[in-house]
């Protein structure tokens, strides 16, 4: 068929320059080469988001990038193969209980439903880092020159606290901010924390309610927290509401003193590689 | 009953093995138990003989392992990273071994070796950036800014600080 549009010459040409003149081989160079598929396609599913979970449990803040790397890495985000080894991981509690019942399933179907909504709405308390708590004051400062006004200081000071696996807890309180006591900066050194008291905590799944009494110093006082345990900011079980802060005298007629809560914040859940270092003697 | 069972691989190579230590397979296990003294040769298809001998190795040294045995409850050891020297020695293969092990301990249900295997992929995907995870393993980055996102979204719970 002839070109109009081109006129008889030009349209004469490109029918010369037949599809028999092209050259395949230079073509086919120019063509990306296939490579072969990755392993990670080849592997069953269950096998891939298994590694994922591993992943999860041993290094959570890698798990997002190792997901971004590509689609074989993708899964449903309430997939129950990714999330019942984190929360065997995560509540032993409940792999006894399933032991005894003689089943094999953590999730107590009327309450949770999935391992997803297990890991969400479970209260847990969080053992593998330090919860830190913000509080500040104002006080009035000293007038200079002609001003009339007193100057307004606010004054900062933190609590941390760590919650152990086998129940026992230390907490402190320091005017040293987080990015220091945890060491985040790095190259700066971690003021030494000898200070830091011990005691003991328990929670209540059915209220969330989250006792700690640590000893103070001299075994005058205990003191008294008592906390609902929170999610926050797209993290989970990351938050620690205050409900009470008292102290209580161990000698004497045991009297309690309920602290004012009028200075402190929430604690919030920082994830550290060794919390010990920041409560070493 | 008898003592040893025969298993044959694809290629055809024979291995006489303790049933004690085939124990560790749930899929063996169930065979056997279901089979009783009939069974002669279990054919294992799709495994070739250097990977069914060293699943084999695996199993022979961890059949007195309680917890192995039935293939039960793992998660005492899910948590930790580490994993025993003896494994590390076994696991030091290359990356195809590697994951031909995972298979056949997905295949013959050996809870353990899968756990372990899986373990030591994760550790070997840890140690190395996203781009350097694609070079080595030929993944293509396929997604979408939308995409990438929504996965940030739906994990935010991995992220504390």
């Amino acid at each position: 068929m002839k070109n109009k549009k081109l006129g008889p010459k030009i349209s004469q040409k490109l029918e010369e320059s037949s599809i028999a003149d092209l050259n395949l081989d230079d073509q086919h160079e120019s063509l990306p080469q296939d490579k072969p598929p990755s392993i990670f396609e080849q592997l069953p599913r269950e096998i891939v988001i298994n590694i994922l979970a591993q992943v999860a449990i041993n290094w959570p803040t890698k798990l997002i990038d190792v997901i971004l790397i590509g689609n074989v890495f993708r899964f449903n985000y309430d997939d129950a193969l990714f999330w019942e080894p984190i929360c065997r991981q995560l509540y032993p509690e409940l792999r006894n209980r399933s032991k005894i019942d003689g089943t094999d399933s953590l999730i107590d179907a009327k309450r949770y439903g999935s391992y997803y909504n297990l890991f969400k709405k479970r209260p847990t308390v969080r053992t593998n880092g330090v919860y830190v708590c913000t509080s500040k004051y104002y006080r009035d400062g000293e007038t200079t020159g002609i001003s009339f006004y007193r100057p307004k200081h606010e004054v900062r000071y933190y609590r941390y606290m760590w919650l152990r696996e086998d129940g026992t807890a230390r907490s402190l309180l320091s005017n040293f901010p987080p990015k220091r006591i945890l060491n985040l900066e790095p190259g700066v050194s971690i003021p030494s924390l000898k200070d830091a008291m011990c005691g003991n905590w328990s929670l209540d799944q059915e209220t969330r309610v989250l006792d700690i009494v640590i000893n103070g110093t001299e075994r005058n006082y205990d003191f008294y927290f008592s906390f609902e345990i929170a999610s926050s900011g797209g993290k989970v079980h990351n938050k620690l509401k205050w409900k009470k802060y008292s102290c209580i005298e161990q000698k004497g007629a045991r009297l309690e003193t309920e602290i004012s809560l009028n200075n402190e914040g929430s604690y919030f859940f920082y994830r550290l590689d060794d919390p010990e270092s920041v409560f070493k003697d | 009953m008898q003592e040893t069972v025969k298993l044959k691989s694809v290629d055809g190579v024979v291995y006489t093995v303790d049933r004690k230590v085939l124990e560790q397979s749930v899929l063996l296990k169930n065979m056997m138990t279901d089979i009783g003294d009939d069974i002669s040769e279990i054919p294992i298809p799709n495994v070739q003989s250097n990977v069914l001998r060293k699943v084999l190795d695996y199993c022979e040294h961890h059949k007195n392992d309680p917890l192995n045995a039935a293939g039960e409850d793992s998660s005492n050891r899910a948590k930790s990273n580490e994993i025993s020297t003896w494994d590390q020695k076994y696991l030091q293969v290359d990356q195809e071994m590697l994951f031909e092990i995972i298979m056949t301990a997905n295949y013959l249900d050996i809870k353990s070796l899968l756990e372990v295997g899986t373990r030591a992929v994760a550790n070997l995907i840890k140690n190395k950036t996203p781009e350097e995870i694609r070079k080595t393993f030929n993944i293509v980055n396929d997604f979408t800014p939308e995409e990438e996102a929504q996965i940030r979204r739906e994990h935010e719970w991995a992220q504390d600080r």
